[in-house]
């Protein structure tokens, strides 16, 4: 048997304390995308937010945001 | 054969108008249908039907005043029973309008993902509720100050000065609508520019059209004060008008946001329809030789009747729902202000808990992952 593999989901957040985590996933989209916008792509420190937000989110959420982000028809306060 | 009546009721006659309505309000909707959905003769099919309903509205109410001002079947019973059903007819208003409410408070308090969770959502210029907004709520609520004025003139019996007061109360719907309509010219968004413009437009629009409405019901009440077919004791449509419109006062309030128009178009439809005819009657009695009318079907009986009731003009019922209504209101209010504090309180706390600016979301150290130990 090798290393174990570390299975995680994002943390318990005390914001989005509903069943429904559609807003968690929602909001760990936009801190990682305003990390980066704050920070440069160089940091580490945003890597945490993708990591919640591709935990939390469908990916064809994601792929319909990012596609909104770059025609620039985002919706959300990025 | 009204003499051979025995009783006060009034036993209608058999009388086409259901019926004609029922089918242009079938086409109506057919044809808006298809016009909508651009079929052939759509348009056609709907005009006829708009044109057959408006036909019917015509002749029944027509045939209501001819039985009510001329043929005397409007006995006290008979208005109570009159005033019952435009009662039960504003209670359902209130309810079409508190829908379009929580339409607009579902979806302004916690904005769906799709909105991008904001309010308003991106992209949507808010109209500033200080503006044209405001004006016309102070302009709605003039308007029911003066149908109360027109309602204690026809009950005074001053007619001449009740229909002045009418005219104040048309004129000043109509100025709101004018407004309206500036506004919605101007608006820089439309009723497809997203769950803002959508309860937005709904809301006013239907609000702007009740004030219509509302504005044609009292002009109808001025003409008939004018005519002298309103009276101290006899005024029911002044005061379903009138009720219509402090109704629709209490309706509005909060005006934070555009959308919350509406209250004020409401309350300028509920002044208009506040004509008394009694009143107006009155005045037109003292001024003009009686009008050359039919007697009246009730007899002895019925002025018995009347003065049990008092000569004070208003009637039982009247009396009953005004410390009912009042208290519903009150009860409205407390309940209003509860839930504001309520949210308040609850958006205070969760401000202190995510923080508005996006510095504070960074800044924010994440959350403890809950340690799961393995079984």
């Amino acid at each position: 048997m090798g290393k174990e593999i570390e299975l995680k989901t994002a943390p318990a957040d005390y914001r989005f304390p509903t069943t429904n985590q559609t807003r968690h996933c929602f909001t760990r989209y936009i801190e990682f995308h305003r990390c980066v916008a704050a920070k440069g792509d160089e940091t580490s420190d945003c890597e945490r937010f993708a990591k919640y937000y591709r935990s939390l989110c469908p990916s064809e959420w994601v792929e319909r945001w990012n596609e909104q982000r770059e025609n620039g028809t985002f919706p959300g306060p990025l | 054969m009204i003499e051979s009546q025995r009783h006060s009721y009034h036993l209608v006659d058999p009388s086409p108008w259901p019926i004609s309505g029922s089918l242009g309000a079938l086409a109506t909707t057919v044809g808006g249908v298809m016009y909508m959905h651009s079929f052939q003769g759509g348009a056609t099919l709907l005009s006829l039907g708009l044109l057959f309903i408006l036909y019917t509205m015509f002749v029944w109410w027509r045939d209501v005043l001819r039985e009510s001002t001329l043929e005397g079947h409007h006995t006290k019973v008979v208005q109570l029973g009159l005033r019952y059903g435009f009662i039960l007819f504003i209670v359902s208003e209130v309810m079409f309008f508190f829908a379009f409410f929580w339409a607009f408070f579902h979806s302004s308090l916690a904005p769906t993902v799709e909105i991008g969770g904001i309010w308003p959502p991106k992209g949507i210029g808010v109209l500033d509720p200080w503006e044209i907004p405001f004006l016309n709520t102070l302009i709605l609520l003039s308007s029911g100050a003066a149908v109360t004025w027109a309602h204690h003139a026809i009950l005074a019996g001053k007619e001449k000065r009740a229909v002045y007061a009418l005219a104040a109360t048309v004129l000043l719907a109509l100025v709101f609508t004018g407004f309206q309509g500036m506004e919605y010219y101007q608006a820089p968004f439309t009723i497809s520019d997203s769950i803002y413009g959508s309860t937005f437009f709904l809301a006013t629009g239907f609000h702007g059209f009740h004030v219509i409405i509302g504005t044609l019901f009292l002009i109808i009440c001025g003409i008939r004060q004018y005519l002298g077919h309103l009276t101290k004791e006899h005024h029911v449509g002044f005061e379903a008008a009138a009720w219509d419109r402090r109704d629709y006062g209490r309706l509005c309030s909060p005006r934070n946001d555009p959308k919350l128009d509406l209250g004020l178009f409401e309350i300028e439809r509920s002044l208009i329809p506040q004509i008394n005819y009694s009143a107006i009657n009155k005045e037109f009695r003292v001024f003009t030789p009686p009008l050359e009318l039919p007697p009246r079907g009730n007899t002895g009986e019925e002025d018995n009747r009347k003065n049990q009731c008092g000569n004070s003009g208003q009637s039982q019922i009247s009396r009953l729902c005004s410390g009912w209504v009042d208290k519903a209101v009150k009860v409205g209010l407390a309940c209003f202000v509860r839930s504001a504090r309520t949210v308040l309180a609850f958006k205070a706390q969760v401000g202190r808990l995510e923080g508005n600016p996006p510095a504070i979301y960074l800044d924010l150290p994440p959350p403890e992952p809950i340690a799961y130990e393995p079984a």
